[in-house]
C-alpha cells in the first residue's frame, strides 16, 4: 500500500471539515483501516486549530497538508508560514483537577500527541512542519 | 454538523449529528446557551451520532456543565461511541462528568 494525497487550503476553521473528510475518504479508498481514522481527523483538527487560532492569529494565511501511507504507517505533514513556534513545546494541561478549577482550553495538543504514535516538529525553510504518524492495525 | 433538540418537562434532550469538531462547536454552543437562556436547566446530550469530539467540543462541554452545577440542574452526556470515550478519558473529562451508556438510563437517573 502506497500513495500519497497533497492540498492546500486557506488557514480558515471551515476549512478543517474540508480536510478531514479529504483525508477520510484517502485513506478510506486506500483500504487503510477505518478504526483509526477519527484519531488522524482528530489531530489533524487540532493542529490546523492551533496554526489558525495562535499561528496565524486569525488572519490570512494558507496550511499545507500531505497524507502518506507506507511501511504500515499514515503519515501527516502539515505546514504553514506562520512565525516558527513548536507546539509540542506546550506544557501539558493537568487533567486531574476539578471541574471548577479546570481553564477552559489547553488540552488540543495534548490530545494530538495521545492519539498519535509519533509526532514532530521542524522549522524548515521558512516552514512550520509538523509530522504525525499514526500505525495501521493489523 | 446537524443538532436536534427535544424538549421535555424541565429540561430537554440534544443530538448532535456529526462531528463535534472546531468549526460545528460554536453551534453546538450556542444551541446549549439558548435552551439555558430560555430556563431550562436539565440537559442530556445525545452522543449516538458523534464520531468524535475535538478539544473544541470539549471546551462547550467544560463551559456548559459550568452553568448547569446548580441544586435542581443536571448536565449528563449519553451513547459515547469508544472514540468519544477515549477522547473523553484521556482528557479526564469521565471523572468531571455523568455519563450514560444509553439515553434510556440517563431519562431514568433524570
Amino acid at each position: 500500500m502506497a500513495g500519497r494525497f497533497a492540498f492546500t487550503v486557506d488557514a480558515a476553521i471551515e476549512n478543517i471539515p474540508v480536510v478531514a473528510d479529504g483525508i477520510e475518504d484517502y485513506l478510506v479508498s486506500a483500504g487503510v483501516n477505518p478504526a483509526i481514522v477519527p484519531d488522524i481527523e482528530l489531530a489533524v483538527d487540532e493542529v490546523m486549530t492551533n496554526i489558525i487560532t495562535h499561528g496565524f492569529r486569525r488572519q490570512a494565511g494558507t496550511i499545507g497538508i500531505t497524507c502518506s501511507i507506507g511501511e504500515g504507517v499514515v503519515r501527516i505533514e502539515i505546514r504553514d508560514r506562520a512565525p516558527a513556534f513548536n507546539p509540542l513545546l506546550l506544557k501539558e494541561p493537568d487533567i486531574s483537577v476539578k471541574l471548577e478549577d479546570r481553564p477552559v482550553g489547553g488540552l488540543g495538543i495534548y490530545l494530538v500527541r495521545k492519539v498519535m504514535d509519533a509526532v514532530s516538529y521542524e522549522y524548515r525553510d521558512g516552514e512550520n512542519v509538523l509530522t504525525l504518524e499514526k500505525k495501521i492495525p493489523e | 454538523m446537524e443538532i436536534r433538540t427535544e424538549k421535555r418537562e424541565g429540561g430537554a434532550i440534544v443530538y448532535p449529528a456529526g462531528r463535534i469538531d472546531t468549526a460545528a462547536a460554536p453551534a453546538l454552543e450556542q444551541e446549549l446557551n439558548s435552551l439555558i437562556a430560555t430556563g431550562i436547566r436539565r440537559v442530556i446530550l445525545d452522543f449516538s451520532n458523534v464520531p468524535y469530539i475535538s478539544s473544541g467540543g470539549l471546551r462547550v462541554l467544560l463551559a456548559t456543565a459550568k452553568k448547569l452545577r446548580g441544586s435542581g440542574e443536571s448536565f449528563a452526556l449519553c451513547s459515547l461511541n469508544p472514540e468519544v470515550t477515549k477522547i473523553m478519558t484521556l482528557a479526564g473529562f469521565t471523572t468531571i462528568f455523568t455519563i450514560y451508556s444509553s439515553e434510556g438510563e440517563a431519562i431514568a437517573r433524570w
